[in-house]
């Protein structure tokens, strides 16, 4: 097996963005904020000497939080500070907080009051029984309001926090997060570069640049002085910024054509930015690649759970089946783990009806154990079914062409797909296969051989690609993994496809 | 071997020939023809087919008619097949949409009405008529949205009626709020109105 080497790490950093959609995020998935116009966020204590708001108070965005995590939106009037998957007390911010027992989700901080006394809490704000703890704290809400409701929660939202700082303060900091870091720095202009090492056992890395405001890749500048233009020949690798605003997963080499763009030492990473940082991660692979780990959410799938799954005749025939198509590239499917969602997760979520769904679902996403080797591996959520309120179709979604490796708990973490063919007579398993294995495709960086419009947006030279999409069947690449339409016959994967399946970090 | 027997053996290799020698010219026209029109057709369901099973979106009208000049036809045989693959199936029932008409509102609206009809295949048909066929497709969906047994298909019912234009769309949302007592589906109506504004 090749190895996998996350190199830098310090803190674990956790994007959202609404550009094609809203993205819910959280390495939990609690808590979240209803309503918040920002489409970023940072995980981690907040190293801003600007900070000066403890958990409990008021503050503007994250930066005024010692806790990095500003909640806002209606349900936080005048913004709350606090701190996400604390322990305990001492894992609170700022003086008087303490960590509340959120029996809804994740536990977090809050200004703890004496539910028999008056005028503890800032306007806004009442006295109210914790839920899980003596004493009370101060909830938003009047007191006329027999339910605010303001319990961090998943559901329709386009920002969240994430605690896993240096200092492992949250829950999900001892999880390995600590494996992780991601480096920021400031940027004071709109053009901003930061420096990333490469070393020298690395045939490949992705390099993923995240930031709370948008970003537009411009470049990668080698040690050697080659340039990687996205701008120019290597504008597909802009998708991910197109897509989500805030972050951009980018593998180099991107395709063979490509393998002289792959320099070891410090490269530099150029890019406009709308925030005042900028941070980054990168994740390097070492060839030969043989094995992608998988995380499989069985989410309300009829007749299987997650329990079960180890032995459901159809998941494991579809897993082979993915499998086989995979072995083209001459990577096997390592580690299948069947992890949960909870039960109102999937009330929720068991019938996709928007891309929104999606995104809120994958935020369910956790860390699957505690190594680099076990958090580099792709989260794939199979529902019971996909039926979009607005129309239209989707079998599956890939956050991201490719999507960001080693990210877990996020709106982007992931694929999500219908699972309503399962165990259905004609191929359901196969054809389930093959909509797995083109989402996973989708995740590790290929695109489709020729959209329906007749265009493509692969760079792949030796995939062929159809000039008449009225007649399909007759396209050259039909019988193409990534053709566009979903069919039993569509399994195969041309050598360039398999390049750029093993230089992405997911295959190791 | 005896002459006869070759003689059979010749007779029977030669005798299709021979018959079809016996027909008109014109009869043997009209059967090619049609079994060249029943390739065709077959080609062209298979298109329609592959333009259905998009892994990411429904193929617009447009594509649908330039893979055929029967598309409408053809959306309609593999919408009724209940032995076509599920997937194209269900895909043909939300095409059918693309053609809003009457004959396809009658269609739609009695198959989400029949007993027989399971509830994954309405969770499909609620969108399509709601999109299909907006405000005229309400009276048809309120019943799911209002008194339908099982919470799921109410929200589906409230995701499809809320992507309807219209006031009448929202009042009914705005019953059904006040009314829904599932605290899921009530939180789902609530998101629903949300994003209507
Ligand atoms: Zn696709």
């Amino acid at each position: 097996m090749g190895s996998i080497m996350i190199v830098r790490f310090s803190s674990f950093l956790v994007v959202c963005a609404a550009l094609a959609f809203v993205i819910a995020c959280g390495q939990d998935p609690t808590p979240v904020v209803e309503g918040n116009d920002d489409n970023g966020m940072n995980v981690g204590q907040n190293n801003d000497s600007e900070a000066t708001r403890g958990d409990g108070q008021s503050c503007g965005d994250d930066s005024d939080c010692f806790s990095g995590v500003c909640l806002q939106g209606d349900d936080w009037p005048g913004g709350h500070c606090t701190t996400i998957n604390c322990d305990d007390d001492a894992d609170c911010h700022g003086d008087d907080a303490f960590c509340m027992t959120n029996p809804e989700g994740n536990d977090f901080c809050a200004r703890p009051c004496d539910t028999d006394g008056s005028g503890q809490c800032r306007d806004g704000y009442t006295c109210q029984d914790a839920p899980a703890d003596p004493g009370g704290w101060c909830r938003p809400g009047e007191e006329d309001d027999p339910d605010p409701d303001p319990t961090p929660s998943n559901n329709d939202n386009n920002d969240s926090n994430n605690d896993n700082n240096d200092s492992n303060n949250g829950s999900n900091g001892d999880n390995g997060v600590n494996d992780f870091e991601i480096e920021c720095q400031s940027s004071p202009g709109q053009q901003v570069s930061f420096d990333f090492e490469v070393s020298d056992d690395a045939d490949s890395y992705m390099v993923v640049p995240i930031s709370e405001g948008l970003i537009t890749p411009l470049n990668i500048t080698t040690p050697g002085g080659e340039t990687i233009n996205f701008q120019g020949q290597n504008s597909f690798q802009a998708a991910g910024a197109q897509m989500f605003g805030v972050i951009n997963p980018t593998v180099v080499p991107a395709a063979p054509q490509f393998d002289y763009q792959f320099e070891t030492g410090t490269n530099t990473y150029t890019l406009e930015n709308d925030a005042s940082e900028i941070c980054w991660y990168v994740i390097e692979s070492q060839d030969p690649v043989t094995t992608i780990d998988l995380n499989v959410y069985l989410v309300g799938v009829p007749g299987v759970s997650p329990d079960d799954a180890e032995n459901d005749i159809n998941v494991q025939n579809m897993l082979d089946e993915t499998e086989d198509i995979l072995a083209q590239a001459n990577v096997e499917v390592g580690e299948v783990r069947f992890p949960e969602v909870p039960a109102s997760a999937e009330d929720n979520y068991s019938i996709i009806r928007s891309e929104q769904d999606v995104s809120e679902l994958i935020a369910y996403s956790e860390d699957p154990g505690d190594t680099a080797d076990e958090l580099v591996s792709a989260n794939v959520f199979i529902t019971e079914q996909f039926s979009f309120s607005g129309g239209g179709g989707a079998l599956g979604i890939s956050l991201g062409i490719p999507g960001a490796a080693g990210l877990h708990g996020t709106g982007i973490s992931g694929v999500a797909m219908t699972g309503e063919y399962l165990g259905t007579a004609g191929g359901g398993n196969k054809l389930t296969a093959v909509i797995l294995a083109h989402e996973l495709g989708h995740f590790l960086g290929l695109f489709h051989t020729t959209e329906q419009t007749g265009t493509s947006m692969s760079p792949l030279y030796d995939v062929p690609e159809c000039d008449n999409m009225s007649n399909p069947t007759a396209c050259p690449d039909w019988g193409n993994l990534m053709f566009p339409s979903a069919d039993t016959n569509n399994d195969e994967l041309h050598p360039d496809q398999s390049f750029v399946i093993g230089v992405n970090p997911l295959t190791k | 071997m005896k002459l006869w027997i070759v003689l059979i053996v010749i007779a029977l290799l030669v005798a299709p020939k021979a018959f079809a020698g016996d027909e008109p010219a014109a009869d043997i026209d009209e059967r090619d023809q049609a079994v060249t029109q029943s390739d065709e057709r077959a080609d062209e369901r298979e298109a329609i087919e592959v333009h259905l099973a998009h892994h990411h979106q429904l193929p617009d009208r447009e594509t649908l008619e330039k893979a055929s000049d029967n598309a409408r036809a053809i959306v309609f045989e593999i919408a009724r097949d209940d032995d076509a693959f599920l997937l194209h199936r269900q895909r043909a029932l939300k095409a059918l949409a693309l053609w809003p008409d009457d004959e396809v509102y009658e269609y739609l609206s009695e198959l989400l009405e029949d007993e027989a009809t399971e509830n994954g295949l309405r969770h499909h048909l609620l969108p399509v008529l709601a999109n299909g066929f907006g405000e005229d497709a309400l009276d048809d969906l309120s019943p799911y949205l209002l008194e339908n047994s099982d919470p799921q298909i109410r929200i589906s019912a409230a995701g499809a009626i809320a992507e309807i234009s219209g006031d009448n769309a929202g009042e009914l949302l705005d019953e059904a709020l006040e009314t829904e007592e599932h605290p899921l589906v009530e939180s789902r109506i609530e998101g629903f109105i949300d994003q209507r504004r």
